[in-house]
């Protein structure tokens, strides 16, 4: 019992599994077991498609969207990305979104094809920012970036004309999602 | 410090930011080209008048000098909103930006991966919508520009939204998440 009470009190928090987390994607890195990098992009949210989520709150807002993400390339053909989205323009910060995705290259290797097109599958949190930070819905996410130019090899790579559709978890509505640009740095 | 040392301090830091500047442009690929198009995503802030959503802008650019510094562009820009589409609710825009610097650094370039300039601006711009409301002024900074070749890219642009008819009383904001310009002639 007390064995069990001393391990339980050892086993890390979200932190220390984040940290642990970090610590081996890093070594992995160093490794050269995956490439790490950086990106930057614009998104836009449709409009709300029903009147039903707009009375609820839970209707997203139209509006300039920042993304910023880190990226991990595990194989030739996967990378995970976490990422955040952030409403820049009517309100700064109003809206946020977290969210993570696994993204297949359809064209050829990610490490070394210069022109590809991206399929990405994920899962995106909204977090309402009035008066505190409240979790607003959740959402799987489906995109396609038809056009990628560069790659990790090449430390830089730009997604264009990428777009998605967004599954309301609960409700089952679906919207659309655009990025006109994301650049990548590895 | 005496006033005659502070001021030969201070002439003596404007020749150093010149001298930079000026060989900075020496070193760097600037653009043969005074005449381009540009591509923008931006936004507006509540109070505006601006519908919200994201702004596509496509633009005719000229840059008739080549002064590393307060060298003027000018530009002709339509902003449509794209995402949700709605051409009824178009702006028209003449915008003024004026060159602050060209600074040139390793460190640029290596971000770059080529040759590159930091040209920070400013810019002023005169806003006709194509729908409801009247015409708009506009006061902005554009501190994220980098130079290379023939093409000049800039993110994170903000600008102050004016009101000309009530005395340049301040509206709102807008941003423009990036603008990338091409010269070809």
């Amino acid at each position: 019992m007390g064995i069990q009470r001393r391990a339980s009190r050892l086993r890390p928090g979200l932190p220390g599994r984040a940290f642990l987390a970090a610590s081996l994607a890093l070594a992995a890195s160093a490794a050269g077991a995956l490439d790490l990098g950086l990106s930057a992009g614009a998104w836009s949210f449709s409009r709300p498609v029903s009147a039903a989520r707009a009375e609820e709150g839970r209707e997203i807002e139209p509006g300039l969207y920042a993304r910023a993400g880190a990226i991990a390339g595990i194989a030739s053909r996967l990378e995970l990305e976490a990422f955040a989205v952030g409403s820049l323009a009517p309100a700064p910060g109003r809206e946020l979104f977290l969210g993570a995705e696994a993204t297949l290259p359809a064209l050829g290797s990610r490490e070394k094809s210069y022109f590809n097109l991206f399929a990405s599958l994920g899962y995106l949190r909204a977090l309402r920012l009035e008066g505190g930070l409240e979790p607003a819905g959740g959402y799987l996410s489906l995109r396609v970036s038809p056009l990628a130019i560069g790659n990790p090899s090449y430390g830089r790579r730009d997604r264009i004309f990428s777009v998605g559709a967004l599954y309301e978890l609960g409700s089952g509505e679906v919207s659309l999602t655009w990025s006109v640009l994301t650049f990548d740095f590895f | 410090m005496r006033p005659a040392s502070r001021a030969a301090a201070r002439a003596a830091l404007a020749f150093a930011l010149a001298a930079a500047c000026l060989a900075g442009l020496a070193a760097s690929p600037v653009q043969r080209r005074t005449l381009g198009f540009s591509v923008a995503a931006e936004g507006y802030g509540e109070g505006t008048g601006v519908e919200a959503g994201e702004l596509a802008a496509l633009g005719l650019v000229l840059e008739p000098f080549r002064w590393p510094f307060l060298a003027p562009t000018v530009s002709a820009i339509a902003s449509v909103p794209a995402f949700p589409w709605d051409p009824g609710r178009s702006l028209l825009e003449a915008r003024l930006d004026l060159r602050l610097a060209s600074v040139r650094s390793g460190a640029i370039d290596r971000l770059a991966r080529e040759p590159a300039l930091y040209a920070p601006a400013l810019s002023a711009s005169w806003l006709i919508p194509l729908g409801p409301g009247g015409s708009l002024a506009a006061a902005g900074a554009r501190p994220l520009v980098l130079r290379m070749g023939d093409g000049i890219y800039s993110i994170l642009s903000p600008a102050l939204i004016l009101d000309p008819s009530d005395g340049l009383r301040p509206l709102g904001y807008s941003i423009e998440l990036f603008e990338f310009s091409y010269f070809l002639f």
